[in-house]
């Protein structure tokens, strides 16, 4: 039960009797007026209970646009229903008319558009919804909550969209659909044809030549159908927040990036997210849209507080494919757990695969080295160059190990990662 | 659109689970609301129960300071007794005891009467031939009640006194607490002043040597129907058991067969002196208003205190920021004023940073950088090779000179 300001404000306008009448018995009167018109109201009111209710969600939203849920309401009561409807939506979900004023006639339905505006990514819940339903004179109500699950999917943004356009047209130039003859620009051969002036001397295949007694040269393209493999680190260390974003997020971006740009390369793709277990694993051998299996896939992921299980990643690498293929480890290079776990790891992983490692990169550290101007700031700076120097020395063993590092701030991490595929691609490294 | 198509409805329930439901939810505050409820109410009952007080010489205070005893050994001898708080009931009561068979006990701790009003009361006794005994009267009441008596001022008391006069009660009773401390006794509560009289008849008289003169703690006029008692201990609880402090009292209070316990109240301050209370000064209208709204208080708070379902919980995630570790460490370094430390890694630095610079490779000997920069910049090779690879600083003052060296060496690399 509930009572209305309609109600707050009866019995403030009935101050003026109780003080105009003193007497025991204008306050008798007046209150029980006023439970009168409470009771009336009361039983009066549409059982809230006789309320069904339906949900469509939409199946998937991008972070930072909106979305619509539809709540369906049906008065099953003998009664006019005129309620405020709230639905509960937890708070970052951002509902801007979570709560609704309706008015059912008795057998009929509504529908109500709960605007939704998510400020989080990942799956955000829904529990229940609250109906008061209010008497025909709007001082009192019956309320009940009635369980409604439901869950809206919020997707990663994939705010690294705008760079594909130019990694794909640096992608389409190796791919033979710009003229290259060049053996540098792949490795893989495609064709004979004729030659014609101003093709590289260099290209000509002077068996095929002698057969046609016409100068025949060779075109190259770059290989296909290679295997790239991303492993995503969800552990610990994905949980800090560098230039207001987590490292997972900014990992996901770059994730995202290099698998859509991989699968045009003609390469498949598969990626999974491990900490001690798999969280998310998608593969583009199956049919239908990589992306969006992939988004789907990786929005639920949260940091988790756990430390990463290095030995278990060659197993996770190994159960994907037998063959050599990129493997690119999206993780922190943070001193200690790199040493403990990350160069083992790497280190038998090149014997077989090219291992690529991208790692977020603090840009508050760099701006803290250069800040001398206090004692308390050259500590800092001092601080902030001990750990840049740690880093720099995992690095430097990492590439004497023969693996690729890219190291980056948070914005350059993903074109970084997307520019070193390019290059792996075009030297046919894969 | 994905449409989960399935209806919510609300649980099937009956009233007689909702109410068990609702009663397992909040038994436990309803439960311990009712015992606190129902002790409070217990505990205001016990307090004002037996109907007693905590006045001094209260005939119903049982406490050391009140004279619940010498009254229940009075009642038991056959004495009517009834307490009387105001003057009005006194001399009404006078008027219908008959003439002659009352005792008046008056006690006025807080000088509440007038003297207009004493005077009223002493014209009463004699009319009703009754025998009044005043407990500490004030000077002013005590001239008063008989011009015979007066006041002597007071004592500070000393641990006994004899009678040594003729009055009959004081010479039964022979010997009387005086007030002051007895080591033989413990303490007795002897609150108040201890005041000394002169009258037609001074007995108790504390200053031995200097005789009646000097006043006593028993006096009466001559007729005898008025008498004065200085000290208030002899009659309470406490020391009523106390040498001959029964005998006085008993003897002063039960020779009549009526008895009237006086003791002065606020009823006996004329109403023309009383402040006007706050009741007086405010309109009619103003309590029922404030309670009307108080009422109303309540309906708005149930209006708006009523939440729209139950709360939502945001599940956080745990985010770090990511250069806490080096924050820390540079509270560690500070903490430690690790100056060597701290210099030695910005040296370290910038080292590696100018090798690169020059293409000196990573592995290249600190002396050769130093020649290398030497010859980049304007600075002697001596000049260069105390800010690199100097002693170590020992003050923050120079880590700081050497910090901005530092940096502006490799800023004239740069920009070279």
């Amino acid at each position: 039960m509930a009572i209305s300001g309609r109600f707050f404000f009866l019995t403030l306008a009935a101050l003026i009797p109780v003080v105009a009448f003193p007497g025991l018995l204008t306050w008798v009167v007046a209150v029980s007026l006023l439970l009168l018109v409470l009771v009336i109201d009361l039983v009066l009111a549409a059982s809230p209970r006789k309320v069904s209710l339906r949900r469509s969600l939409p199946s998937g939203v991008r972070l930072g646009e909106p979305a619509t849920a539809v709540l369906r309401l049906a008065n099953n009561s003998a009664t006019v229903l005129r309620a405020q409807v709230k639905d509960g939506w937890q708070p970052s979900a951002g509902a801007v008319n979570a709560l609704a004023q309706v008015r059912i006639r008795a057998g009929e339905r509504a529908a109500l558009n709960v605007e939704l505006l998510p400020s989080r990514r990942g799956d955000l819940a829904t529990h229940h919804v609250t109906i008061r339903s209010f008497g025909p004179l709007g001082m009192a109500a019956r309320q009940h909550t009635i369980a409604a699950p439901g869950v809206l999917r919020v997707l990663p943004p994939f705010h690294s969209k705008r760079h594909l356009p130019s990694k794909l047209r640096k992608l389409r130039e190796l791919d033979g659909k710009a003229a290259v003859q060049i053996r540098g620009a792949g490795t893989e051969f495609d064709s004979l044809r004729d030659y014609v002036r101003g093709d590289d001397v260099r290209s000509i295949d002077w068996r095929a030549t002698a057969r046609r007694r016409d100068v025949v040269v060779r075109t190259w393209r770059p290989e296909r159908d290679r295997r790239v493999v991303i492993v995503l680190d969800t552990s610990r260390t994905s949980a800090t927040r560098i230039d207001d974003e987590t490292a997972l997020d900014t990992g996901i971006e770059a994730s995202l990036l290099l698998a859509v740009l991989a699968e045009r390369g003609g390469d498949r793709v598969s990626l999974v997210a491990y900490d001690r277990r798999v969280r998310a694993k998608v593969s583009s051998t199956g049919k239908g849209n990589m992306l969006n299996a992939m988004v789907q896939g990786l929005a639920p992921l949260e940091p988790e507080l756990i430390e990463l299980n290095a030995q278990g990643i060659a197993g996770q690498v190994r159960d994907v494919t037998a063959h050599r293929a990129l493997v690119v480890l999206v993780t922190s290079l943070d001193a200690g757990v790199a040493e403990e776990g990350l160069i083992p790891l790497v280190t038998t992983l090149s014997q077989k695969h090219v291992v690529v490692v991208a790692s977020v990169r603090d840009p508050a550290l760099e701006r803290a080295s250069l800040e001398r101007s206090s004692s308390t700031l050259v500590y800092r700076a001092a601080a902030a160059e001990h750990a840049l120097n740690r880093r720099e020395a995992i690095t430097t063993y990492l590439k004497q190990a023969g693996v690729e590092v890219v190291d980056a701030a948070p914005a350059e991490l993903p074109p970084k990662l997307a520019d070193l595929y390019i290059k792996l691609k075009a030297a046919g490294r894969l | 659109m994905g449409t989960a198509d399935h209806a919510f409805v609300a649980e099937d329930t009956t009233a007689a689970q909702r109410l068990a439901r609702w009663w397992h939810k909040y038994r436990f505050w309803i439960i311990g609301g009712a015992v606190f409820v129902v002790l409070s109410i217990l505990a205001f009952v016990m307090t004002n129960s037996g109907n007693r007080s905590l006045d001094s010489l209260a005939i119903n205070n049982p406490a050391p300071a009140g004279a619940q005893a010498a009254a229940s050994v009075l009642k038991d001898q056959g004495v009517a007794l009834e307490a009387t708080t105001s003057l009005l009931a006194t001399t009404d009561a006078l008027a219908q005891n008959a003439y002659g068979s009352s005792t008046v006990l008056f006690y006025d701790p807080r000088n509440i009467l007038t003297p207009a009003q004493v005077s009223e009361l002493a014209a009463a006794i004699e009319q009703n031939g009754a025998k009044l005994v005043a407990i500490a009267p004030g000077p002013v009441a005590v001239k008063n009640l008989s011009p015979e008596l007066s006041s002597a001022g007071s004592t500070a008391g000393i641990p006994r006194v004899d009678a040594q006069c003729e009055h009959v009660d004081a010479a039964a009773a022979g010997t009387i607490s005086g007030g002051g401390p007895d080591p033989a006794l413990n303490a007795g509560p002897a609150k108040g002043p201890i005041l000394l009289y002169k009258g037609a008849q001074t007995c108790f008289t504390p200053n031995a040597k200097s005789g009646p003169a000097s006043g006593g703690l028993l006096a009466s006029n001559s007729a005898g129907d008025i008498t004065a008692l200085g000290f208030s201990g002899v009659v309470n609880n406490h020391n009523l058991g106390q040498v001959g402090n029964a005998a006085l009292t008993f003897r002063l209070l039960g020779s009549k067969p009526n008895l009237l316990w006086y003791t002065s109240s606020l009823n006996d301050v004329p109403p023309a002196q009383t402040a006007p209370s706050l009741a007086d000064l405010t309109p009619a209208w103003m309590f029922p208003a404030a309670a009307w709204l108080m009422l109303v208080a309540v309906v708005g708070v149930l209006w708006r205190g009523r939440r729209n379902g139950p709360l939502v919980a945001e599940p956080l995630p745990v985010i770090v920021k990511a250069s806490e570790t080096m924050a820390g460490r540079a509270r560690l370094y500070q903490d430690a004023r690790a100056v060597d430390i701290a210099t030695r890694t910005l040296a370290h630095a910038s080292l590696t940073r100018l090798a690169h610079a020059l293409r000196l490779g990573h592995s290249a000997d600190p002396s050769a950088v130093v020649d290398a920069v030497a010859a980049a910049t304007s600075r002697t090779n001596a000049e260069v090779h105390a800010i690199l690879l100097g002693e170590p600083p020992q003050t923050e003052k120079d880590m700081l000179r050497i910090a901005a060296d530092l940096a502006a060496l490799e800023e004239e690399v740069a920009r070279r």
